[in-house]
């Protein structure tokens, strides 16, 4: 017992020493940044102004309105994809790879092709104006740039949540179905009244775990608006990175990571307990 | 009757068409984009901005076919970026899955105390999101002089918990009988690791490595902000210059763009099965 202690302290120091480095100092140092004052004397007061500052409760505004739209439109769509995939098609095996695609590519490089797609003379705003009559202003207007961001991080996420989804699909026991089928339900009832009810775990995770990661969502903004057109797109893990990297403000900083934190990590513990009462 | 039973297979025949349509689509929306770079990195550079602008079917595939923007490509700093994403990126993998396999070892098969609760508190920990912290994370390892090193690129890599909880359910589910007969007839605790362990958990092992491989040739914040020397840039990086520069060469955009897409796409076409198991594994866990 004693032997195998030390030999497992080895073991563990590795990934001990990378924990207390990677998450909880730079945990500490947001907070002492987020409480320091210039004069560096700690107080809560660098971090009550901090809060208080328009751009940020702007940007809180922003993603919490970002992820209102985008969630439920990726989970519903996702959900699609994942029924398609369960049901008789030819070829399954190599569509379902193929939309699950762009989750692997860079998101630099995805945002950076959709930034193309979107320019004012881009393929996808002629395309639009083809059959619909009107150019879209896509990302340098504020009333749609947000709109197109949500539409890339749907294009590049939403094959990552429909496995998930259609695992869950796949544990349903195919006999529940035909019992339904036999007892005349149709697709319709057959999918509200008994897959919905059995899939309310997997679909709790991916809605939590969506919610947290979306949270995160950085690249395309920092590549294609930089938070504008006027604020529009700055998301909060945006605004971070620019008060931080940007301006040099790490005090400001380090009070936007701590309620970032709270609120990914408030979200993923939740999505724990989750993940807990199923096993 | 005989009617009925042809009229449901025709219904049956025709949802099966609809279904499949529909699949169709799925699949052109999410591979268009990515052709259009492709046959755009083909392009020669004059043709980049005509097709541009006018809709026609040569808006996606090219009327000349040409290299040009790939050897353009690899005599500039790419090269550069990419070489620092390979060493980089396999470094991290190797390093991350070996430190993983430990750690997954140690908390399934050694009994030690504080064993739950050390295990909890990485749970825990590993829950905060890495790019929470990347702010932050950068000024400390500023500090500790590790700004534009190799070193300073790769740390974060070795922290994705998602590795140590994939491998240790695998080794939790590995008979105990099998270890400890090794044991009596003299075989190490790390003979027991390397001879037993490893080699039983190799699909456990590829799922580990292509999420620390997934997470790293991604990175673009963190390589931001750790390392904005040029010489250090990776490939993501570069990618992501390209947008921002006045008079950029979109021809050699693309052909960076897809460059950078190759490896994971390959990767991808090839452990198809284990990638999306060990993501769908780790989470359910």
């Amino acid at each position: 017992m004693r032997k195998q202690s030390w030999l497992a302290f080895l073991l563990l120091v590795p990934a001990l020493f990378a924990l207390i480095l990677l998450r909880i100092a730079p945990a500490l140092k947001a907070t002492i940044e987020a409480l320091r004052d210039p004069s560096g004397q700690m107080s809560l007061a660098p971090l009550t102004t901090a809060l208080q500052d328009p751009v940020f409760i702007e940007s809180v505004k922003v993603t919490l309105l970002f992820i209102a739209i985008l969630v439920p439109t990726e989970v519903i769509t996702a959900m699609g994809l994942a029924l398609l995939f369960n049901g008789p098609i030819v070829g399954t095996r190599l569509f379902r790879g193929l939309v699950f695609l762009p989750v692997v590519v860079p998101h630099t490089v995805s945002a950076v092709i959709w930034g193309m797609l979107m320019r004012p003379d881009g393929p996808l705003t002629n395309l639009i104006d083809l059959f619909f009559g009107y150019r879209p202003t896509f990302l340098t207007n504020e009333n749609t740039a947000l709109i197109s961001i949500v539409v890339i991080v749907m294009w590049v996420n939403v094959g990552y949540w429909m496995v998930f989804l259609l695992a869950g699909i796949r544990d349903i026991p195919q006999s529940v179905i035909e019992a339904a089928k036999v007892d005349g339900a149709g697709a319709v009832r057959r999918f509200s009244s008994i897959m919905l009810p059995l899939l309310r775990r997997p679909i709790a995770f991916v809605v939590i775990a969506n919610t947290a990661q979306s949270f995160l969502v950085f690249s395309p903004v920092r590549i294609l608006t930089r938070g504008g057109p006027n604020g529009s797109t700055n998301l909060l893990m945006h605004h971070i990175f620019d008060l931080g990297y940007g301006r040099g403000n790490y005090s400001a900083a380090g009070a936007a990571t701590l309620v970032l934190l709270f609120i990914v990590f408030t979200i993923v513990v939740l999505q724990f307990r989750l993940m807990r009462e199923s096993e | 009757m005989n009617l009925r039973v042809r009229n449901i297979s025709i219904r049956k025949l025709s949802s099966r068409a609809i279904a499949t349509l529909a699949a169709i689509i799925a699949a052109l929306f999410a591979c268009l984009p990515l052709l259009w770079a492709l046959f755009s990195s083909l392009r020669p550079q004059s043709e980049i901005f005509t097709s541009l602008t006018e809709l026609s079917w040569n808006t996606l595939i090219p009327e000349i076919w040409t290299f040009d923007n790939y050897i353009s490509l690899f005599q500039g700093a790419f090269l550069r970026a990419l070489v620092n994403s390979l060493i980089v990126t396999s470094i991290t993998v190797i390093l991350a899955v070996a430190i993983s396999a430990f750690s997954a070892f140690a908390f399934s098969v050694l009994r030690f105390r504080f064993r739950e609760a050390l295990f909890g508190i990485i749970v825990i920990s590993f829950l905060i999101p890495f790019e929470g912290i990347t702010v932050p994370l950068s000024q400390v390892l500023r500090d500790l002089g590790l700004q534009n090193t190799y070193t300073g690129l790769i740390l974060p890599g070795l922290g994705v918990g998602m590795a140590i909880f994939l491998l240790r359910q695998f080794f939790l589910n590995v008979p105990h009988e099998l270890h400890e007969a090794a044991r009596l007839d003299g075989l190490g605790w790390f003979g027991v690791l390397r001879r037993i362990y490893i080699p039983i958990a190799k699909p456990s092992i590829i799922g580990a490595s292509l999420i620390v491989f997934n997470f790293q040739w991604q990175s673009y914040i963190w390589p931001l902000l750790i390392a904005p020397n040029p010489s250090m840039r990776v490939a993501p990086v570069a990618v992501a210059e390209y947008m921002g520069e006045t008079g950029t060469d979109f021809g050699e955009m693309f052909a960076a763009a897809i460059t950078t897409s190759i490896l994971p796409l390959i990767i991808f076409i090839f452990f198809q099965r284990q990638f999306t198991e060990s993501l769908a594994g780790a989470h359910d866990r």
